[in-house]
C-alpha cells in the first residue's frame, strides 16, 4: 500500500494505492496524521489504485473527515473502483462525502 | 533513584560480571582443549614411531632387544610420576612386557572411545588417554598409556582453576535465575492470567449481552450464531418478541477486540430499553449516533441495521444506518444506506417499511461474513451469498449453521480476519 500527498490547484491531493485492510491502514492513518493537524484543508482522496477497503480504512477516511471538516475544510472522494464503491454506498460514506 | 532500580542496576552488573567471566573461562577450558588435543596428536605419532622400531627389531631377529625397549620406558606401575608408559600385549590383551605386568590384562576404566582410535579414560585413579597401535604381522599390540596431568604440564592446574571458577559462575547466574529471574517470570505469567480472566469475564459479560434465548414459536423462528476473531469481538445482534412485535438489531463496532467490545456493550445495551419505549428504529439510530460522537473515546463507528417486525401484518420497518446488505429469502432485502452511526452528530436516519411475503426468511450478517477470505486472499462475497441464498436450508438454526459451514469451507485453511455474526428470522 501506497500514499501519495501532493499540492496540487488549493488541493491537498491523496493517491493511495494497494490494498487499505485492517494492518495497511494503520500504514495509511500514519501517512495522514500530518493532514488531520491542518485547519481549513480541501482534501481530495483518489482511490483509483484501491481494490479493495476494510472497516478500519473508512474509520480513518472517517477520522480525516472528522478533523478537518469542523474548520471549514473539505473531503472529496475520487476514483472509485466498483468493489470500494459497494463498500461506500453500503456505508453511506458516498453519500456523506463529494464522490 | 528508585531502590528497586538500584537493585535491579546491581543485579544486571553482577550479571554481567558472571557472563564476561564465565564466557573467559569457557573460552579458556576450550584453549586447553585445543593443546591437549595437539599433545595427543604427538603422542600417537610416537606410538606409532615406536611400533615401527619394534617392529624392525623383530624382522632383524633382536626381538631381545626390543623386548628391552618395554622393560626401561614402561613405568606402568609407577604411575603419578610418568608422563607415559608403553606397554605390549598379545592378542588376547595380556601383557607380555614389561615382565613386572607380564600375564595380567591392562586394566583401565573408559569415559570416551574416539573415532581416531584414543581411548580417554582412568588408569590407577589418574586421566589418561590409552593408544592402541597393532604391529603388523604379529600377535602383538603396542599400547601407550598417556597421563593427562603431563600432557598439560602447568596448564593442567590452570584449567582445573577455570573449571572451578566456571561452575561457580553458573551458581552464581542459578543463584540469580532463582532469586530474581524465576519471580519476574512467575509475575509475568500471573498477569497474563489475570488478563485471560479479565478477558473470559468480559467476553462472557459480552454473551450476556446479545440476545440468548430466540423467539421460535408458530409466527416466528429465530436464531443468531456469533464467531469472533479474538476473545471478544464488536459483532452485535439480537432479537426479541414482545407480543406480536419482534425487535431485532445486527451490527458491527469498527475495530476489534476489547475497545471494540466495550462499544458493542454500549450500544447493544441500550437498543432493547429504546424499542420498548416506543421508538423508532430511525430514532434509535439517530440517538445512538449522538451518544457515540459524544463518547467516542477510539475513534471508532458503528454499522447497525435495527427494526420492527408486526407478525399479525408482517410489516417491517427498519433503518440501516451503513450496515452490509442483508437477505430476503433468495435476494438482497431493499435497503436505503444511512452514514454508519459515530461519524457526525445530528444526522437524521431515515427508515423504511415493507410488507414481508408469507414464509420469508431474513438472513442478516456482518461483513466477516461476505469479506471471509480464503488462501488465495479471495474474497467470499455477495455472489458466494446469493447463490448460498438459492438452496433451501430449514430452521432458523440450520440456516445460521449452514451459512457459517458455508464461510468456512470457503475459507479453508486461510486465518480468521473478522468477527462474523449471522442471524436468521423465518416469519410463517
Amino acid at each position: 500500500m501506497t500514499v501519495d500527498i501532493k499540492e496540487l490547484d488549493g488541493k491537498t491531493v491523496v493517491a493511495i494505492t494497494g490494498e487499505l485492510d485492517t494492518f495497511t491502514s494503520e500504514e495509511f492513518q500514519k501517512a495522514l496524521a500530518p493532514l488531520m493537524e491542518k485547519e481549513g484543508l480541501h482534501v481530495e482522496l483518489d482511490m483509483a489504485g484501491v481494490d479493495y477497503i476494510a472497516s478500519k480504512g473508512l474509520r480513518v477516511i472517517l477520522a480525516l473527515a472528522q478533523s478537518i471538516m469542523p474548520s471549514g475544510g473539505k473531503l472529496t472522494v475520487i476514483n472509485l473502483t466498483p468493489a470500494v464503491r459497494m463498500v461506500f454506498d453500503m456505508s453511506g460514506f458516498s453519500s456523506m462525502f463529494a464522490v | 533513584m528508585k531502590k528497586t532500580l538500584r537493585i535491579g542496576i546491581l543485579i544486571a552488573f553482577a550479571v554481567l560480571v558472571a557472563l564476561t567471566l564465565g564466557a573467559s573461562c569457557l573460552a579458556h577450558i576450550f584453549s586447553y582443549k585445543a593443546l591437549l588435543e595437539e599433545e595427543l596428536q604427538n603422542c600417537k605419532k610416537d606410538l606409532e614411531a615406536v611400533t615401527v622400531n619394534f617392529k624392525k627389531s623383530l624382522e632383524d631377529g633382536q626381538e631381545a632387544d626390543g623386548l628391552a625397549f618395554f622393560e626401561e620406558s614402561s613405568q606402568v606401575e609407577d604411575v603419578g610420576r610418568w608422563d607415559c608408559s608403553y606397554a605390549l600385549c598379545d592378542t588376547t590383551g595380556m601383557v607380555v612386557a614389561p615382565a613386572s605386568l607380564a600375564g595380567r590384562p591392562l586394566r583401565y576404566s573408559v569415559f570416551q572411545e574416539r573415532k581416531d582410535g584414543i581411548t580417554l579414560g582412568t588408569y590407577a585413579k589418574h586421566k589418561v588417554a590409552v593408544i592402541r597401535c597393532p604391529v603388523e604381522g604379529t600377535p602383538y599390540t603396542v599400547v601407550g598409556l598417556y597421563d593427562k596431568e603431563y600432557l598439560l604440564g602447568d596448564n593442567h592446574y590452570t584449567e582445573g582453576s577455570y573449571r572451578i571458577i566456571l561452575l561457580f559462575m553458573v551458581a552464581l547466574l542459578l543463584l540469580f535465575a532463582w532469586i530474581w529471574v524465576i519471580p519476574a517470570i512467575e509475575k509475568i505469567i500471573e498477569r497474563r492470567e489475570r488478563a485471560e480472566q479479565s478477558l473470559s469475564v468480559a467476553r462472557s459479560v459480552q454473551q450476556k449481552a446479545v440476545t440468548q434465548s430466540f423467539p421460535s414459536n408458530d409466527k416466528v423462528d429465530a436464531h443468531a450464531i456469533l464467531t469472533p476473531m479474538y476473545e471478544v469481538g464488536g459483532d452485535i445482534y439480537g432479537c426479541q418478541q414482545i407480543g406480536n412485535k419482534l425487535y431485532f438489531v445486527i451490527g458491527d463496532v469498527s475495530g476489534k477486540g476489547i475497545g471494540a467490545s466495550f462499544m458493542m456493550f454500549m450500544v447493544s445495551s441500550l437498543i432493547f430499553p429504546n424499542f420498548k419505549r416506543g421508538y423508532s428504529p430511525s430514532q434509535i439510530a439517530s440517538y445512538l449516533n449522538d451518544l457515540i460522537c459524544e463518547n467516542n473515546v477510539y475513534d471508532m463507528f458503528c454499522t447497525l441495521l435495527l427494526g420492527t417486525i408486526d407478525l399479525d401484518t408482517r410489516e417491517m420497518e427498519y433503518c440501516n444506518a451503513g450496515h452490509t446488505r442483508s437477505l430476503l429469502n433468495n435476494d438482497f432485502l431493499p435497503q436505503e444506506s444511512n452514514f454508519v452511526l459515530g461519524g457526525f452528530p445530528g444526522f437524521a436516519y431515515k427508515q423504511q417499511k415493507i410488507t414481508l411475503p408469507h414464509g420469508a426468511r431474513l438472513v442478516f450478517y456482518t461483513d466477516g461474513v461476505t469479506e471471509a477470505r480464503n488462501e488465495a486472499r479471495e474474497f467470499f462475497g455477495e455472489e458466494a451469498l446469493l447463490e448460498w441464498a438459492k438452496r433451501p436450508h430449514g430452521s432458523a438454526v440450520q440456516t445460521c449453521d449452514s451459512l457459517l459451514s458455508e464461510v468456512l469451507a470457503f475459507r479453508g485453511k486461510a486465518p480468521q480476519n473478522d468477527d462474523i455474526a449471522i442471524m436468521t428470522i423465518n416469519i410463517f
